[in-house]
């Protein structure tokens, strides 16, 4: 008796190795069209879901990048209260030093001040109200993405020239070529006033900057606001978006206490919590999918199982240890989970990589989409997470829809299992 | 065979087999119930989107002169008669307004910016602008004549001013010559920190008139009860109002239009996600309940049943559980429905909230059309899962079946 059960044991334990692996493996072909359809259904949901994420991940890539490409950069030093009150007199000092300073450090791309005011713009006889950006023209086509969106001259070179929205030349009747005065007050209280010619227009199709920005060379912007070596900003684009947090971290470390570094989260607000909140809602989508997979799954452990019954009474009559028992089916699930991701990933990888490189067009709406910091076609970004994820979520809920039924054979009574049709 | 009685065959077939119909069950419970609430909040930003813009002072159409929309300003004027009223059947308007709307500067002590400055009657705008719902620091407008000015809070701190101090607004004339005057403030508006509140400021239609020169008006604005009705009134509006344009919605924010359009295309790409989901589980359990019961076909056939009555046995068990999980997950998500009719609370996120075009309470809306179609979809699915089911059931010899 003791040799017997002796022998069952070690033969069950066995079983639970090489031969239990290699028998799991064929029970889950013999029934092929189930085994296809629940991996089936596996694939279909790893490979959805990693296209979904592939897609978020690039899009929120996109958007940030546009953001922060457009005018803002990735961080901007600034005067600290400006960003709340933007007054022409909360200015950074020594700004010269501190740009060759920045441009030394070795995550900086580009960096370049700005002086910022509000103005009143006019030409013939109406005048508008506007925004007025000092800039640096030759570090600025490195720092923002606005002066490649000409719609009529060219960007700025120097000297008495000025770059606007085309929606505001157009509101003061002004063409490439006529001048324009702009009036606006110093930081001591005096007139600041600039005659300079309309060189060229832009459309970014953000309503915003459109129709209330215009750039003028620093150089002519702090003459007329009588700032000497002064700025209201230095904007930063550092090498890649991820070093901002890593690089703001150090300038603020070596800056006095009256400069505050903003990064792109705070200089564009909402941009990271739109991505976040779309990200919460991606999450739910992806949860409810999962979770209709993972019924369908269970079903089909729960049927076959049943149908198994008269085998599991023979396996436990001959001294298969319930345990390893359900060992084997775990391992079936395990199998067909990764049959399911197999699938899934070899569909779902290739067809990224491909969109990655080629994009998805958005069509009609891309126009429209400029106004979301969006591009006119989505590029999918493929990295580790956007596979690993979706892979773990699926052997993760297969294992769980496999247990539940696994844990029935417990209950099993080999006499009464035998005797099942 | 009578349909009746195959239905009752098919149902208590389904209840031969409690576990694994309960599961399928579950799943197309699960889907639909969970396309109807997603659907909803999907429809609750679409309309989101389009009250935002219809109540931003768009209105549901618009009335406009030729150029206005290239050049906003005064030379870009209508007349209108105090006696006008618009051509439209006053229950299907919540209300209509006459505004002049013109780019103006605002100077106050030390501070320079750009508004949008309107001239409006705040009596005609409570009902149909965002106006009416917002809470107002100080005083409110009186009436069409009160000359002075509402401006938004971020506005006033923008501008170093407050209520009851003076600023110094500037605009362009109908002669074209810069005319200016001092406006005390009356009230600060508060709409959420939005651009709005920003760039807008509201005085009353004459006192503004009385600045610029001119008795004109640069728009006529109304608000429908249903924005369904908008081509109708498009229409009735354009007959009245000869030679000056009349805009829909869609046309004056072409970007709120936009992403109103991509949520159907949204909505339908989840429902074929989800259908094809449940499609994997649904063929699954039908093969099973048509290959255990091969000796049962078989003796069916023998005693006489036709081919046809197999076919829609099969189809029927079928169609049945997706009936049977349709209404219950309809029942379940419109029970969702009501259960956040309060709306869900998005103000965590409230800056990203105002980037997308959202407002930070997100009510779902349920469509009746969009139920229908996740119905018929649904139907569909139950149909089409069962073609092959039905067809090995067909197959089934009653000699083969017996011999087994």
């Amino acid at each position: 008796m003791n040799v017997a059960t002796a022998t069952a044991q070690s033969g069950a334990t066995r079983a639970s190795s090489g031969l239990g692996a290699r028998i799991a493996w064929r029970n889950l072909w013999r029934n092929r069209r189930r085994t296809w359809l629940s991996s089936g259904a596996i694939g279909f949901a790893v490979l959805l879901l990693l296209f979904a994420m592939a897609q978020q991940v690039g899009s929120y890539a996109t958007m940030i990048d546009n953001a922060t490409g457009l005018l803002d950069g990735h961080l901007q030093l600034q005067r600290r209260g400006f960003a709340d009150d933007p007054r022409i007199e909360s200015t950074l000092t020594h700004v010269t030093d501190r740009v060759v300073e920045l441009r030394g450090m070795p995550d900086v791309a580009v960096a370049a001040p700005r002086i910022s005011a509000f103005v009143l713009v006019s030409a013939a006889d109406r005048s508008f109200g506007a925004r007025l950006l000092g800039v640096d023209p030759s570090a600025e086509i490195d720092l923002s993405t606005l002066p490649a969106m000409v719609s009529d001259g060219r960007f700025l070179r120097n000297g008495a020239e000025v770059f606007a929205g085309a929606a505001l030349a157009r509101n003061i009747g002004a063409k490439v070529g006529d001048e324009v005065l702009i009036l606006g007050s110093t930081a001591q209280g005096g007139l600041a006033a600039l005659a300079m010619t309309l060189v060229g227009t832009f459309d970014s199709g953000i309503a915003e900057l459109d129709r209330g920005l215009i750039e003028v060379p620093i150089d002519s912007a702090a003459a007329a606001f009588e700032l000497d070596d002064a700025a209201h900003a230095i904007v930063v684009r550092a090498v890649s978006v991820q070093q901002t947090e890593a690089l703001s971290t150090r300038l603020r470390d070596a800056s006095p206490p009256d400069v505050v570094v903003l990064e792109w989260n705070e200089l564009v607000p909402g941009l990271q919590e739109a991505i976040e909140l779309d990200r919460v809602f991606g999450n739910i989508m992806y949860g409810v999918l999962a979770l209709i997979v993972t019924i369908t799954v269970f079903n089909t452990f729960v049927m076959t199982i049943f149908e198994r019954t008269r085998e599991f009474g023979m396996l436990l009559a001959v001294g298969m240890r319930p345990r390893a028992l359900i060992g084997m089916l775990q391992l079936e699930a395990i199998y067909l989970s990764l049959i399911g991701c197999a699938i899934g990933v070899a569909i779902g990888v290739p067809l990224v990589l491909w969109l990655e490189r080629t994009g998805i067009p958005l069509g009609e709406v891309s126009e429209m989409m400029r106004a979301f910091h969006m591009s006119d076609r989505i590029y999918p970004a493929l990295d580790v997470a956007v596979v690993v994820k979706p892979v773990l979520l699926m052997i993760f809920c297969t294992q769980l829809a496999g247990l539940l039924p696994a844990l029935r054979v417990r209950r099993l009574q080999p006499a009464e299992a035998l005797r099942a049709t | 065979m009578p349909l009746k009685l195959l239905a009752q065959l098919g149902w208590r077939n389904l209840w031969r087999h409690r576990r694994r119909n309960l599961m399928l069950f579950s799943a197309i419970f699960v889907a639909v119930a969970g396309c109807v609430l997603i659907s909803a909040l999907i429809r609750g930003y679409q309309y989101d989107m389009m009250d935002d813009a219809v109540a931003n002072l768009t209105g549901n159409v618009k009335v406009l002169a030729p150029g206005y929309r290239a050049d906003p300003s005064i030379a870009r004027s209508f007349v209108l008669a105090e006696s006008f009223r618009p051509n439209i059947p006053a229950d299907e308007m919540i209300g209509w307004a006459r505004r002049v709307r013109v780019p103006a500067v605002v100077l106050s002590e030390r501070e320079t910016r750009g508004i949008t400055l309107l001239g409006i009657d705040p009596a005609d705008e409570r009902a149909i602008s965002f106006l009416g719902g917002v809470t107002i620091r100080g005083d409110a407008l009186t009436d069409a004549d009160d000359g002075r000015l509402l401006l938004g809070a971020e506005l006033a701190t923008q501008l170093n001013t407050a209520v009851g101090r003076r600023v110094v607004v500037m605009s362009q004339g109908a002669d074209g010559l810069n005319r200016e005057a001092g406006f005390r403030v009356a009230g600060l508006y508060d709409a959420s920190g939005t651009a709005l509140e920003k760039s807008y400021a509201f005085t009353g239609l004459h006192p503004l008139q009385k600045l610029l020169g001119t008795s004109a008006v640069t728009e006529v604005s109304v608000r429908l009860r249903d924005d369904g009705y908008s081509a109708a009134a498009n229409r009735s509006l354009a007959a009245e109002m000869a030679g000056l344009e009349v805009l829909p919605w869609r046309e004056l924010e072409p970007q709120a239009a936009a992403m109103f359009e991509f949520a159907d295309v949204a909505i339908l790409i989840w429902f074929v996600i989800l259908m094809l989901a449940l499609a994997f589980g649904l063929i699954n359990t039908l093969m099973t309940a048509v290959l255990e019961r091969v000796r049962e076909f078989g003796m069916l056939r023998a005693l006489g049943m036709r081919p046809g009555a197999v076919v829609v046995q099969v189809v029927m068990e079928s169609v049945l559980i997706v009936l049977t999980g349709l209404v219950c997950g309809i029942a379940m998500g419109v029970a969702l429905i009501a259960y956040f009719a309060g709306g869900i609370d998005l103000s965590r996120w409230a800056e990203g909230v105002e980037l997308a075009g959202l407002r930070s309470r997100l009510v779902p809306h349920l469509q009746l059309t969009d139920v229908a179609a996740m119905s018929v979809m649904a139907l569909a699915l139950g149909l089409l899962a069962s073609a092959y089911p039905a067809w090995r059931a067909v197959r089934i010899k009653p000699l083969d079946a017996l011999r087994r």
